[in-house]
């Protein structure tokens, strides 16, 4: 992921406008970000996903094809979502004044540099026990209760 | 689910579905509340003025384990409305457990079928069958005056035996033991080889 974040951080440099950058899994699940600190990772990434699925959604009722880019603009701050592969999205919080000719650009081309690393680790990562990552010690998740963290 | 090994973190994502109006929010506004605020994030509630859900509400849990192992909890609810079927589907995909809400008032028996119904469907169109994913029912709103007894409601809905719990939600009652239920079972299947 350190690669990934990398190449969020190069796009953040290349166009500075870019206020939070993360990459998405459609489930909602931030893979890799560099987000500001007052945005909340999980947030952004349920609701990036959710924009997503929407859009998928009004495409197939006007049958526009595949979607590839959601844009979504305020006065302050943009939204830009584009697709890296069938199950992975960029997701860009920007301020509104960028420049959108070269962001689009920079943005496609780390989108794209993004998936080649995601389908290189697909191919790489096949089955891991969880155990194996708790060193063969399950209990400590097995025992898990809610009721054991509540407010006092 | 998403395993980052490096960070040493297993993300989770859990579903309440059901009908409309048998709880499912209000599992979630009673686990935002109760549980303490430096395990949880905000609550994300996408809702109409009538406090119904209009796409999904959203709760994200973090719980650091010994060894500073992370395990974080994605927990959604669906819109229960019929016609938001669309969301629903959209909301369940990647789902790691489902919680069913069905709500035990005896006018609520067809639609409590129904949506069982769709979730079966809407998991076979995503291959995967009931009996594969983390599934606990809870019967909620067991406080009416004429609910439904349990042998009616596990005939309607339950035909995989899956573990379920009595709740009143509303006065917090059943909603820990069925997040509890589900997390395990979660749990159970990611403590045995597991795809990335």
């Amino acid at each position: 992921m350190e690669k990934i974040e990398e190449l969020l951080n190069q796009l953040i440099r290349k166009v500075p406008q870019i206020r939070a950058a993360a990459v998405v899994n459609t489930e909602g699940i931030v893979i890799a970000s560099v987000l500001e600190g007052n945005i909340s990772e999980e947030n952004f990434g349920a609701m990036s996903a959710a924009l997503l699925g929407l859009g998928d959604s009004v495409l197939s009722e006007v049958k526009g094809g595949k979607l590839s880019e959601i844009y979504v603009k305020g006065n302050e701050k943009m939204i830009l979502l584009s697709k890296i592969s069938k199950d992975q999205l960029l997701s860009l919080s920007i301020s509104s004044d960028a420049p959108l000719g070269l962001l689009l650009v920079e943005v496609r081309k780390t989108a794209k540099m993004i998936g080649a690393i995601l389908s290189e680790m697909e191919k790489t990562q096949t089955v891991t026990d969880i155990s194996e990552l708790l060193g063969g010690d399950t209990s400590i998740i097995e025992g898990l209760s809610f009721k054991d963290l509540l407010e006092e | 689910m998403f395993i980052d090994t490096k960070k040493k973190e297993i993300n989770v994502k859990i579903v309440y579905y059901g009908p409309a109006l048998s709880g499912k929010t209000t599992n979630l506004k009673v686990i935002y509340a109760k549980l303490n605020p430096k395990f949880r994030g905000d609550l994300v509630t996408v809702d109409t003025k009538g406090e119904r859900t209009l796409y999904f509400d959203f709760l994200p849990i973090e719980i650091t384990l010994a060894g500073g192992f992370k395990v974080k909890f994605h927990v959604y609810t669906v819109p229960g409305q019929v016609f938001y079927k669309a969301s629903r589907k959209l909301v369940l995909k990647g789902a790691d457990g489902i919680v069913f809400v069905a709500d035990s008032s005896p006018e609520r028996r067809e639609s409590n079928i129904q949506i069982m119904q769709e979730l079966i469907e809407t998991l076979e169109e995503q291959g995967i069958s009931l009996n594969s994913i983390p599934l606990v029912i809870q019967y909620n709103k067991r406080d009416i005056p004429n609910a439904m007894s349990i042998d009616i409601m596990n005939a309607d809905i339950n035909h995989l035996n899956n573990p379920y719990f009595e709740a009143i939600a509303s006065q917090e009652k059943g909603v820990f033991e069925t997040l509890d239920a589900i997390v395990k079972l979660v749990i159970k299947k990611l403590t045995t080889k597991t795809p990335v």
